[in-house]
């Protein structure tokens, strides 16, 4: 779930940058290092990308808290759209209390990494 | 020279079009390698350990801090309940003092009853110690990578055990690397045996907990059992600690298994020269 939170970061605020191609290509490369079924996280990061993205401009000057309760939204279906589709092709049902605390602990760590994630968008803007 | 305007034009539409359907075509790719996943293991599974070997010198290094980190947090924790711990020691040391005594006396005993006998010994275990250096403890995969690898003589199917017991096997090997599969992932078989009754179960990770099917044999079973390896299929190698059974209603036996697998750091792959898991075909293609 770590790389929920930077696409669903970076997709909003910086698309230039980071392109659906980019997010799928990520999801394809945690599939192979993490030993997930082949393509599960590529396509969760290709719909939380589109997700993000399409609604960036009701998104961008909004206060951090706003920010975080709509990542809190964009994670639960993450989250979901993941245990189904695992659920799916492992022809099996994940424990609930699991996939629930997964989903908690993404939520809460998600300021740390906002923070981080504006701090450099700040020294990228500059360097530009 | 410049390209005529129609040809501008077509290009530009192209792109246009390339990018509406982008999502389309991506999502369509990501079907295609769930499938391609499903039929094709192998050439997934080469890509895997691939990928395993170029970022195992990078994950060693970004390894060490989280270790340290995990250390602290540990020592940490056993200060805050080092009375305790303390106390717990003292009784477990009585208790083992006790079991010392049995197993020396039935370490003789079967010493005598061996060269009576003449019972012909196992094979001899080789082990090889790796580091872990990435753990997936996620609800959907449990697995880790070692830094060890085909180089260093680790081959498909051998045991993971650590000091507590049995923490998975070996899943897929790279050169430099290799994944094991941990014992509550959900796609983990292993063949146990459940002592003192000596049935034989398969060992399976169920939502979130560890169960045991397909039983055969009529012994009682009950919380408190040990549950060890079993050599069926030539899997294993018997007799390494798995875990303790914990809960048992009607058909359902739940076991909490001995190694916590989020923490382990060290393992030791156990190769006893058993042929059960099968090896990977490229590796057979390669070798003629």
């Amino acid at each position: 779930m770590w790389t929920v939170i930077g696409v669903g970061y970076w997709s909003i605020v910086r698309p230039d940058l980071i392109r659906p191609s980019f997010s799928f290509f990520t999801g394809v490369f945690e599939d192979l290092l993490c030993g997930a079924p082949l393509g599960l996280n590529a396509l969760v990061l290709l719909c939380v990308h589109t997700a993000a993205a399409s609604q960036k401009r009701f998104f961008l000057y909004k206060s951090f808290l706003f920010w975080w309760f709509i990542f809190a939204f964009i994670a639960l279906f993450a989250i979901f759209f993941k245990w189904f589709l695992f659920s799916l092709i492992a022809d099996t049902v994940t424990r609930l209390r699991e996939i629930l605390l997964s989903y908690c602990l993404t939520v809460l760590i998600y300021p740390a990494f906002g923070r981080l994630f504006a701090s450099l968008e700040v020294l990228l803007a500059k360097d530009e | 020279m410049k390209p005529p305007a129609g040809h501008v034009s077509r290009l530009m539409a192209f792109r246009l079009l390339l990018h509406r359907f982008t999502f389309l075509t991506l999502m369509m790719i990501a079907f295609g390698l769930m499938l391609l996943g499903k039929a094709e293991t192998l050439l997934v599974d080469r890509l895997r350990a691939g990928i395993g070997d170029a970022f195992t010198p990078l994950l060693e290094i970004l390894s060490r801090p989280a270790a340290n980190v995990a250390i602290l947090v540990e020592n940490v924790r056993h200060l805050v309940m080092l009375r305790a711990e303390n106390t717990r020691l003292h009784e477990e040391n009585v208790r083992l003092l006790h079991w010392q005594a049995v197993a020396r006396h039935l370490e003789g005993e079967n010493h005598a009853l061996r060269s009576l006998l003449k019972v012909v010994p196992g094979p001899t275990a080789s082990f090889i110690s790796a580091r872990i250096i990435a753990v997936t403890d996620g609800p959907f995969v449990r697995s880790a990578l070692l830094n060890a690898g085909r180089r260093d003589g680790v081959r498909k199917g051998q045991a993971v055990v650590t000091g507590a017991g049995l923490a998975g096997r070996v899943d897929r090997v790279g050169s430099l690397s290799a994944s094991i599969l941990l014992l509550t992932d959900i796609h983990s078989r292993i063949p146990v045996v459940v002592t003192p009754s000596r049935n034989r179960a398969l060992l399976i990770a169920n939502k979130g907990t560890l169960q045991l099917i397909y039983m055969i044999g009529d012994g009682p079973i009950a919380p408190g059992n040990r549950v060890v390896t079993a050599e069926d299929a030539y899997a294993f190698p018997p007799d390494i600690p798995v875990g303790i059974v914990t809960h048992v209603k009607d058909s359902l036996i739940e076991v909490k298994p001995f190694v916590n697998t989020s923490t382990i750091e060290y393992a030791l792959l156990v190769d006893y020269g058993l042929s059960g898991i099968l090896p990977d075909i490229t590796l057979k293609r390669e070798d003629r």
